[in-house]
């Protein structure tokens, strides 16, 4: 009985191999090459179907019906791909098809099997081949964005299945922690709330490096490519994470089956620790995952077309790479401090302040800030010096050829071309600047490297020869980098600090499911989570919301401050103003209770070239990651250990 | 470290409870507030409750009498009002204790996502269980509950008595001390509630504690050793079974049937004596015996069910190393030819043991020896005239029921198990049962357990052995 079942599949197979085969050869003899190269593959792709298909049918004995059936489906992938290939369609078309060949998988796939633990892998083994078909086809109509992206998403799809595997394989200790783990991860990927987040972040990295197909140069769309990239595998990420654990702490304890595990001996610490763990495995997946599609993504757009030579260049020296930045001094003779206390002497004559002024912290801050802004304006005609120290070890370097010197300069008046004109001389030779200048646009300049004097300085004078006035802002508008690590590693560290930022996020969903129930912790997790990465920008703009904050105030000048602003508002009737104070009052709080995210945000640094430090990876690993994630988890342990599983409040 | 050294330790820490005490309740209370903090519903009031070891006890009530939620205080799951719990000695909320304890919920709060198998992976994992500890258990767990064709479905996708069944996998998983059950048997059709209380009985033969919590008293009267009637949170009455039920002032005899003759001849009898006789009647079988045999009946002629199926055996890890008990159930014939072909998994040299340690899954060389000698001497081959002795009902009899309890209740070892032969191969198994379920529809009862099954009757079985194996 079976013998003869084999003995019909395998004579049906090389039947078909044989005859499709030799028709596609004659067809391309006699000129039909199109044809023949579509036999050809028609052949190959039913061949392989029938292959798999006759597998699983024999070892089900279910033979006949679902030989038809996978025979069907190879015969219309096959004839799909070959009128596209008649007709040149557009990509769109191709994206159809592929779903529609995606979904034919799974449905075959899981008609075969009964081990769900088993369909994701036939699906990537059936889906692989037809990925291939599909992407030769659409290389054929030369749309080469699609054949990279479908294999470039194809190859993350698999990565990651094949890391969850091994996740599950190293998970399956018999510890309780690892239990809750595995159950949870295994709870993410099958319960649909997760898989949409995985899925939208597998599909959505491949789609962004042709989404702005401009004439832009090709560094600053690798740097866009990078910045987008990041942030959405950011937010994505985050948004998954958010649900997933104030879903699966809330979905246990209202559908009971926290009964189940709290009557084992587990503690409600290794519970909580079980589950927090789960998620960090997960996110440290998807973050490998992401980031090494971003990596792929990268190093493929650097083969784009470039405007011109000098931008192909700079890909590799500004945004393929990690530099580090250096602020300048003054020259030599100046001090910062001298000049402060310069400027408030003027001050005290001028306005007839008392000596404390000098001691005066707030007036000193101005009075540097004015020096400070002095400093980086070149009056007309005249000149401003610019010290880089500590270049000594750059100087021997051979790894590099220059350091880059970014400038923002911005002009009063402009003529007509929009062009600055600037001299520059380094260490007091003369310096020619290869390029244009332009106004309110940041520049780099390369110099060489052995322009650096031995003492490790490179002292770079401007000279104004400009209309007007022209100045660079004072953060930003004048700093010297240098390469000091690779793109590969500097991504690295990204990865890292975001894969931090949402185990943060993972521990306060987790603590706000011990309390609230499910849409609540998701908007106080989210709102915890949007408070520390913008707290930079609400501590500043908190400032002056409704009572401007006295910073040398004591506190019960401070409160005092509050109610009397309060009193004053309602007593003139401005309600609204009124209630903006005890608004500003819990902000204020807020921001200060929650950690401040906003300078661990890696994405604009990578997609600016610019190193993730050390100090910045070790700051984020201590407080984000230990301390105040750590803290959260305390203060969630404690909550869901006094807590009564089965209360019913009536 | 062995079950018994553990369990030791645990109780001998509180000096204030008695060893055999395996769980005890003083004055206990529960009080539920709504959400203003008032006291709205008085759930438990003042109960005392003791669970001794090695019995089987019924928490009985009407809905929304307080078993659950006494049951729920008593897994850490509430937080009493006021009183005091002691568990194996300790408070609820002691995380050591629990690896002692199994729960069944009263409903089914299992994982959607997950398939049996996983489950019971998951379940194991908690209890610290290594991976190859996990797998034997797990697979003599799911054949113990049927459900070991859709282990690989979704335990969303089952019925609800298959989700009963899981759960009750996932409370034995650890082999616990103490068994908790929260209505067991509520939903679940005459076959499964017959499983159950036999899995209650053998458990509570093998020392272990079970504490029962049900409204469906007829189940509970089966096979609880001590009751208590709970209602509007109080207990009303408890004590043993017998001395609650027993009408005191009256005596039954059963006697096979009378003729009119006889029958006047005793009355006068007990005229002369000062009684009289108040009821003659023939004796009904019960609804559920009837019921059992029908199924039991289409289940050997062959028909088949989507649903779950057992091949009824314990699993032997919870019984120890005994020969497993037998449960009512379908007999497939791969079961026939696994059974033939011996499966190394149930039976050693038993010796008599409190607690149960984790099965050694092999054949001991004395046993093999055995049985092949007495198979060569036997007069008809390949039948194991030693094999026979069959813990109990393949199908079940009135009779053999109350025997059960009546024996378990007066401490007496039944007819079924240890006495005998203590190694017996698997591969007489089959044939034998096939050999009793004969027996039984001639009315033959439990008492031919005990081993003469008589000759003529192999070749009966033979005969249906074979036409199985050709299946």
């Amino acid at each position: 009985m079976w013998r003869k079942r084999w003995m019909q599949w395998l004579t049906l197979w090389l039947g078909l191999g044989v005859v499709g085969g030799s028709v596609s050869v004659l067809l391309s003899a006699q000129g039909l090459t199109y044809a023949g190269f579509v036999l050809r593959h028609l052949t190959i792709g039913v061949c392989y179907l029938w292959l798999v298909g006759g597998i699983f049918a024999l070892a089900q004995q279910r033979y006949v019906l679902w030989s038809v059936i996978h025979l069907a489906a190879g015969v219309v992938v096959g004839l799909l791909a070959m009128t596209f290939v008649l007709i040149h369609e557009s990509s769109v078309m191709l994206f159809l098809l592929c779903a529609g060949v995606g979904i034919r998988s799974v449905v075959v796939v899981r008609a075969f099997t009964d081990r769900p633990s088993w369909r994701p892998m036939m699906v990537m083994l059936l889906g692989a081949f037809d990925i291939m078909v599909i992407s030769e086809v659409a290389l054929l109509i030369e749309s080469d964005s699609l054949a990279i992206g479908l294999r470039g998403m194809y190859l993350m799809l698999a990565s990651f299945l094949g890391g969850l595997w091994l996740i599950r394989l190293l998970l399956s200790l018999g510890s309780p922690v690892l239990g809750v783990a595995r159950t949870l991860i295994d709870e993410a990927v099958r319960m649909k709330v997760a898989l949409v987040f995985i899925v939208l972040i597998l599909v959505i990295m491949p789609a962004l490096p042709f989404a702005n197909e401009s004439n832009e140069a090709l560094r600053y769309r690798i740097g866009t490519f990078l910045h987008w990239s990041l942030w959405s595998t950011s937010l994505l990420l985050g948004l998954m994470t958010v649900f997933l654990a104030c879903g699966t702490i809330c979905g246990e304890v209202r559908d009971r089956q926290i009964y189940l595990t709290m009557t084992k001996p587990v503690s409600r610490g290794q519970y909580l620790l079980g589950k927090w763990l789960g998620i960090a495995l997960l996110n440290l997946l998807l973050i490998c995952v992401s980031g090494a599609g971003i990596y792929t993504f990268a190093r493929l757009m650097q083969g784009f077309e470039a405007i011109n030579e000098y931008d192909k260049a700079m890909v590799y020296e500004q945004v393929l790479t990690a530099r580090t930045s250096v602020i300048p001094q003054m020259p030599e003779g100046q001090s910062a401090e001298g000049l402060v206390n310069k400027q408030l002497q003027h001050v005290m004559q001028e306005q007839r302040y008392g000596e404390s002024l000098l001691n005066n912290e707030q007036a000193r801050k101005e009075a540097f800030n004015l020096v400070i802004e002095r400093w980086h304006t070149v009056p007309k005609g005249g000149s401003q010096t610019y010290v880089f120290t500590d270049l000594g070890s750059v100087r021997l370097r051979e790894d590099v050829q220059t350091v880059q010197l970014l400038i923002k300069p911005s002009a009063m008046d402009l003529p007509d071309n929009g062009q600055i004109t600037l001299k520059m001389k380094i260490n007091g030779r003369p310096f020619a600047i290869p390029q244009t200048i332009l106004h309110e646009l940041v520049q780099v300049i390369e110099i060489p490297l052995w322009w650096i004097n031995e003492h490790g300085w490179l002292e770079v004078q401007i000279d104004n020869e400009h209309i007007s006035d022209v100045s660079f802002s004072p953060d930003k508008g004048m700093q010297l980098l240098y390469k000091t690590g690779s793109f590969e590693s500097n991504l690295l560290r990204a990865v890292m600090m975001i894969w931090l930022q949402q185990c943060f996020l993972a521990m306060v969903g987790l603590m706000a499911g011990t309390l609230v129930t499910f849409p609540v912790a998701c908007l106080f997790s989210m709102m915890i989570f949007l408070t520390a990465i913008t707290s930079g920008f609400l501590t500043e703009s908190l400032s002056e919301y409704a009572v401007h904050v006295d910073e040398n105030a004591t506190t019960w000048q401070t409160i005092t401050q509050y109610t009397t602003t309060m009193w004053r508002h309602l007593g003139t009737g401005e309600y609204w103003k009124a209630v903006k104070v005890p608004i500003q009052v819990m902000a204020e709080a807020a921001v200060v209770l929650v950690p401040s995210f906003a300078k661990y945000n890696p994405a604009p640094l990578v997609a600016e070239g610019k190193l993730v430090t050390d100090k910045l990876m070790g700051e984020a690993v201590l407080f984000v990651g230990l301390v105040w994630t750590g803290l959260t988890g305390l203060i969630g342990y404690l909550i869901f250990r006094k807590r009564e599983l089965a209360r019913v409040t009536l | 470290m062995a079950k018994s050294q553990q369990l030791a330790d645990l109780t001998t820490k509180s000096p204030t409870v008695p060893e055999n005490i395996v769980v005890k309740c003083t004055r206990l209370t529960k009080v539920f507030h709504d959400f203003w903090f008032r006291n709205r519903v008085r759930a438990v009031d003042e109960v005392d409750l003791d669970v001794r070891r090695g019995e089987v006890f019924g928490l009985l009530g009407p809905n929304g009498s307080g078993k659950s939620t006494t049951i729920k205080m008593l897994l850490g799951l509430l937080h009493p009002t006021s009183g005091r719990i002691s568990v194996f000695g300790k408070r609820p909320d002691d995380v050591a204790i629990k690896s002692q304890i199994g729960y069944l919920p009263e409903e089914s709060y299992l994982y959607r996502f997950l398939n049996a198998r996983e489950t019971l992976e998951y379940y194991g994992r908690l209890f610290h269980q290594s991976r190859t500890q996990r797998q034997v258990r797990i697979d003599k767990l799911l054949k113990m509950v049927g459900l070991e064709g859709v282990q690989r479905r979704s335990v969303g996708e089952y019925s609800k008595g298959m989700q009963r069944r899981i759960g009750l996998a996932q409370a034995l998983i650890n082999d616990p001390q103490l068994l908790i059950l929260d209505e067991p048997t509520t939903g679940l059709d005459p076959i499964g509630t017959k499983q159950i209380k036999d899995l209650i009985l053998t458990l509570k033969q093998r020392g272990k504690t079970i504490l029962l919590c049900s409204h469906l008293l007829a189940d509970v009267e089966d096979v609880c050793d001590r009751v208590a009637v709970m209602y509007g949170g109080r207990v009303q009455r408890h004590g043993s079974v017998d001395d609650l039920l027993t009408q005191q002032n009256m005596t039954t005899l059963q006697t096979e049937s009378l003729d009119a003759e006889t029958l006047k001849q005793i009355e006068e009898l007990l005229t002369r004596r000062g009684k009289h006789i108040e009821k003659i009647e023939q004796p009904r079988q019960k609804l559920e015996t009837l019921f059992l045999d029908i199924v039991h009946e289409a289940l050997s002629s062959g028909a088949a069910t989507s649903g779950a199926s057992s091949d009824g055996q314990i699993a032997d890890f919870l019984v120890g190393e005994d020969r497993a008990a037998h449960l009512p159930e379908s007999v497939e014939p791969e079961q026939v030819l696994d059974d033939l072909l011996g499966k190394p998994e149930t039976k050693e040299k038993a010796t008599p043991q409190p607690v149960s340690q984790p099965p050694v899954p092999q054949l001991s060389p004395a046993a093999v020896d055995q049985d092949v000698i007495t198979d060569l001497a036997a007069e008809t081959p390949g039948v194991n005239v030693n094999a026979d002795p069959q813990p109990t009902t393949p199908k079940p009899k009135p009779t053999e029921v109350d025997h059960s309890v009546i024996d378990a209740l007066t401490g007496n070892q039944p007819d079924t198990t240890n006495n005998e032969e203590t190694a017996e191969p698997a591969s007489g198994t089959s044939p034998a049962k096939k050999a009793k379920s004969d027996n039984e529809r001639s009315g033959q009862g439990f008492d031919n357990a005990s081993g003469d099954v008589p000759n003529h009757d192999h070749n009966a079985s033979n005969e249906e052995q074979s036409r199985g194996g050709s299946q």
